[in-house]
């Protein structure tokens, strides 16, 4: 992420000052502080309670039902039960994808380190295939669960179900078995971002009754206190930010500068430059200009205080980001706006042609419109640095 | 560019809050807008989230080129290798410790996490492993077998030196002499590790691990290295100098290290200042640049040979099963894992992007300074003598070639980079440990959810590692200790605040 100032330091002065004062009050109650923090808890209510669990339920939910597709597959080994599993695969990682807004607190490596074991890429193929050269023997949901993350996740399973941005006509038995047993492993971190997030007692029956399945999972769910029912702690700015409702409002603008930043460098610009086909993500569904696009909606959502399906709302709630960072700076919230359907359009126009980004990649196509889809990243990422330096206080 | 706003802020803050704060208040006006800028004005951040420790420095974000090969550079901290080719981030092995960095050094941030057992596929456990000799007083490492940080992973067929199953982590209570009770009848709990390695867990059939013995160190932040290694050698051996005459805490500097031709920078001969041992000099041939490629064994083009022991690959090249597997001869494959002339499996390209990432990691600024507690806690910080070796600050050289922007900055890292004897109870070979940079360290709990402390993670928060602190630094944990427990509050305070 990067973060500097475009701003003038009027606006922060003029904070300051009047902070600063308020201190000196003889009463040690900051009125402008409770109003400023009963503004972020309602904002961070909404957005854990109609955005982040919202969208881990939708996933774990999804993952489940990627698993029936895939047992289904297996009562019936054929292309058209394989498309099946494939488009449920999918399914599942569009919802993982409009998570990476959020990528702090349960999923990260400190926690339950979700992110990497369900999306690790590159995939260590020669010990995939190691496993499947021996029929996938004793290779149960159990066992994948504990093998490295570079042979498990959504890229293990993408890799099984796709080629060249179709879902293969065939499986063997082999990787048939090994499916099986990683849409397991997948559905059990799915199911722990989900009750992290929620507090076990909050989620679905179905996710439960699957958490419940592998007592390695839920092992590893009970002894990580820090990040259980995390959504309720950074509602309230409990547990570790020992009630510091701008430091937890915090997390909202720095997790999506963070993803802006990344798709636009790292995940766009960086492969593009060096032509490194190979660090193209979602490389056998070739999904991944999509995938770009949904961590942008992410944004979106995170900013809106709720999940859009397709046209934001002309007026954004009342206890969303964007409805506060309007309060504070009408214009930066028209700017940032207008910036996420901007990203979102130049992304799309990277695959301008029919091109897959692999394909763009590969072939170094429509530079001009990679070029102008990092430059909206870019600029995206630095309005919500804005957000954590100037409108947060 | 960054910082102007926070900075008028902090300025009106100060001029506004000390006009209305008690006079018997330390007087510090004038420092604390200085001293939130932990790592200078050219490398701090304002932000106190869980993204705190991975921001670029501001000099960095600011300059489309760095900041493309930081965001480069991240990656390559954040990406398993692999052994497979024809694949993204290839070269893993075929003996290795981790996949990647950030398997140690979780958000790049304040430590990895106290963790009750040795599971390197465990993203919770940044522990590295070391095996010595406990008998010689110099505790070398068993470096005929191991490497120094040992490997406990390989790339079948080849095997792991140790099987990480046999490695048992115990963690024990300890009493100290008070009874582990403050003066003012509050009481305290401390434990320390036990590590032990099962015979039968060892690759290497005439090692004795009955004469040996094995510690574990975690890793430390990697945010305000750049800074560090900013440091002059002259000042550093200054502070050295300046402790061997002052009668109390004279600190172990590191062994001169010949830099020429491992550091394109700053060739010939400079004091150790990174590690716990300080048994590396410049950032540039430091523990990240080298653990890049050792803690992996990717080769690159400056390191075109495997982090290897002789031994193991003897042992290796024997094994017929490795033999059938590679279908190679004992002596091929012997020469390949020893050869010096390996075809690099990273480009110079990446790995200069790895460190434009490394140095450019920013410090997050102290927070809360103007708070009276905190003021208070800093005052009980400097009264203690805490200051003798957790030196508050430094200034930059003035010709910082690799990134002149942070030369010349005023950085607040609380450390004098030299050892100490702190004489804790089996602290394994870390017997003099390098003082440890405190800025940043508040941000722990939010960053990574905890707030484990010292160099094997024994402290389960600041107080602990406090209470840890004997030998050359007993007099100031007497100090705390005397304190009531608000005025030990206000200390751990200040240091959540710097």
């Amino acid at each position: 992420m990067k973060k500097y100032l475009k701003n003038s330091g009027l606006f922060t002065v003029a904070v300051a000052l009047l902070l600063s004062m308020a201190s000196c009050e003889k009463d040690n109650v900051n009125p402008t502080k409770i109003n400023t923090d009963e503004t972020y808890k309602a904002i961070l209510k909404d957005y854990v309670d109609d955005v982040v669990i919202p969208t881990y339920k939708d996933l774990a939910e999804a993952a489940l039902a990627f698993r029936n597709a895939v047992n289904a597959l297996n009562d019936n080994n054929d292309a058209l039960h394989l498309k099946a599993a494939a488009d449920a695969w999918m399914t599942a990682r569009i919802f993982w994808e409009e998570s990476e807004a959020f990528l702090f607190g349960p999923v990260s490596e400190d926690a339950f380190d979700i992110d990497a074991h369900i999306d690790s890429w590159p995939l260590e193929l020669i010990d995939i295939q190691a496993v499947l050269d021996n029929d996938a023997a004793g290779l149960t949901g159990e066992a994948a669960w504990l093998l490295d993350a570079e042979v498990i996740g959504f890229h293990t399973t993408e890799y099984l179900l796709f080629r060249e941005g179709q879902a293969r006509g065939n499986i063997t038995d082999a990787e048939l078995k090994y499916l099986t047993a990683a849409t397991d492993a997948l559905v059990w971190d799915c199911a722990l971002a989900y009750a992290a997030w929620a507090g076990e007692s909050n989620i679905s029956t179905a996710v439960r009754n699957a958490l419940n399945e592998n007592s390695d999972v839920k092992d590893f769910f009970n002894e990580n206190v820090t990040y259980q029912n995390f959504g309720g702690n950074l509602k309230n700015a409990t547990g570790l930010y020992g009630g510091s409702f701008a430091d937890a409002i915090s997390e909202i603008s720095d997790g999506a500068a963070d993803i802006a930043d990344e798709v636009g460098t790292t995940k766009i610009e960086s492969p593009y430059l060096t032509r490194q086909v190979l660090e193209v993500e979602s490389w056998y569904s070739w999904h991944s200009l999509e995938d770009y696009q949904n961590n942008i909606k992410s944004i979106r959502n995170a900013y809106f205080g709720e999940r859009i399906a397709t046209t934001p709302p002309s007026t954004p709630k009342a206890n969303s980001l964007s409805a506060f960072v309007a309060t504070k700076n009408p214009q930066l919230d028209t700017q940032i706006k207008a910036k996420i359907e901007d990203c979102i359009a130049k992304i799309q126009a990277i695959g301008t042609g029919g091109k897959s980004f692999y394909e763009v990649v590969r072939d170094h196509l429509n530079t001009a419109q990679v070029e102008a889809a990092v430059d909206a990243c870019d600029e995206l990422g630095a309005f919500f640095n804005q957000i954590s330096n100037n409108i947060i206080e | 560019m960054l910082s102007i706003n926070k900075f008028i802020y902090a300025t009106v803050c100060m001029m506004i809050i000390s006009a209305c704060s008690n006079n018997d208040e330390p007087n510090v006006k004038g420092e604390h807008n200085e001293e939130y800028y932990a790592g200078g004005k050219n490398g701090t951040v304002f932000i106190n989230s869980s993204f705190a420790y991975k921001q670029p420095m501001p000099v960095i974000a600011e300059n489309n080129d760095l900041y493309r090969q930081f965001m480069r550079g991240e990656r390559l901290a954040d990406k398993s290798f692999v052994a497979s080719e024809d694949m993204a981030y290839s070269g893993l092995g075929p003996v290795y410790i981790r996949k990647s960095c950030i398997a140690c050094h979780p958000s790049y941030g304040g430590h990895s996490q106290r963790v009750n057992k040795y599971d390197s596929n465990d993203s919770r456990c940044g522990y590295l492993l070391m095996v010595y000799n406990p008998n010689d007083p110099a505790l070398p490492l068993a470096t005929k077998y191991f490497t120094g940080m040992t490997q406990t992973r390989a790339v079948s067929p080849f095997k792991a030196p140790i099987n990480e199953s046999g490695i048992t982590i115990e963690w024990l209570n300890y009493v100290d002499e008070y009874g582990n009770r403050y003066e003012d009848g509050n009481t305290y709990s401390l434990i320390y590790p036990k590590v032990s390695i099962a015979q039968s867990a060892i690759l290497f059939e005439d090692f004795d691990m009955n004469q040996h013995a094995a510690s574990i160190e975690a890793t430390i932040g990697i945010y305000g290295t750049g800074l560090l290694d900013a440091i002059s050698d002259e000042d550093l051996r200054a502070q050295w100098q300046e402790e061997q005459t002052r009668g109390y805490c004279a600190g172990v500097i590191g062994a001169d290290i010949d830099e020429t031709g491992l550091n394109p920078y700053f060739p010939g001969k400079h004091p150790g200042r990174f590690t716990y041992l300080c048994t590396r000099a410049t950032l540039d041939n430091g523990p990240g640049a080298n653990a890049l490629w050792n803690i992996t064994n990717v080769t690159r083009p400056d390191r075109k040979y495997h982090y290897i022991t002789e031994e193991y690959a003897k042992v290796m090249s024997k094994d017929a099963d490795i033999q059938q597997a590679l279908g190679k001869t004992e002596t091929e494959i012997f020469e390949w894992l020893m050869s010096t002339e390996l075809q690099p499996e990273m480009t110079a390209e990446d790995y200069n992007a790895f460190m434009v990432w490394h140095r450019g990691l920013a410090v997050p600024a102290a927070r809360n300074l103007d708070d009276q507690t905190v003021q208070r806690g800093r005052k009980l910080f400097y009264d203690a003598g805490c200051i003798a070796c957790h030196r508050p600050s430094w200034t930059t050289r003035s010709n910082y070639t690799p990134l002149p922007a942070i030369s010349n900055q005023r950085i607040y890292p609380y450390t004098d980079l030299l050892r100490h004897n702190l004489e804790m109870k089996e602290p394994g070979r870390v017997q003099l440990c390098r003082t440890t940079p405190l800025w940043g360290r508040g941000l722990m709990k939010i960053v990574s959810g905890h707030t484990d402390r010292l160099h094997d993670l024994r402290a389960r928060n600041t107080e602990e590692a406090i209470l840890w602190h004997g030998g050359e630094a007993k007099q100031s944990k007497e100090k705390f200790r005397n304190l009531p427990k608000e005025d030990r509050d206000a200390l751990i305070k200040f240091l959540d605040a710097i």
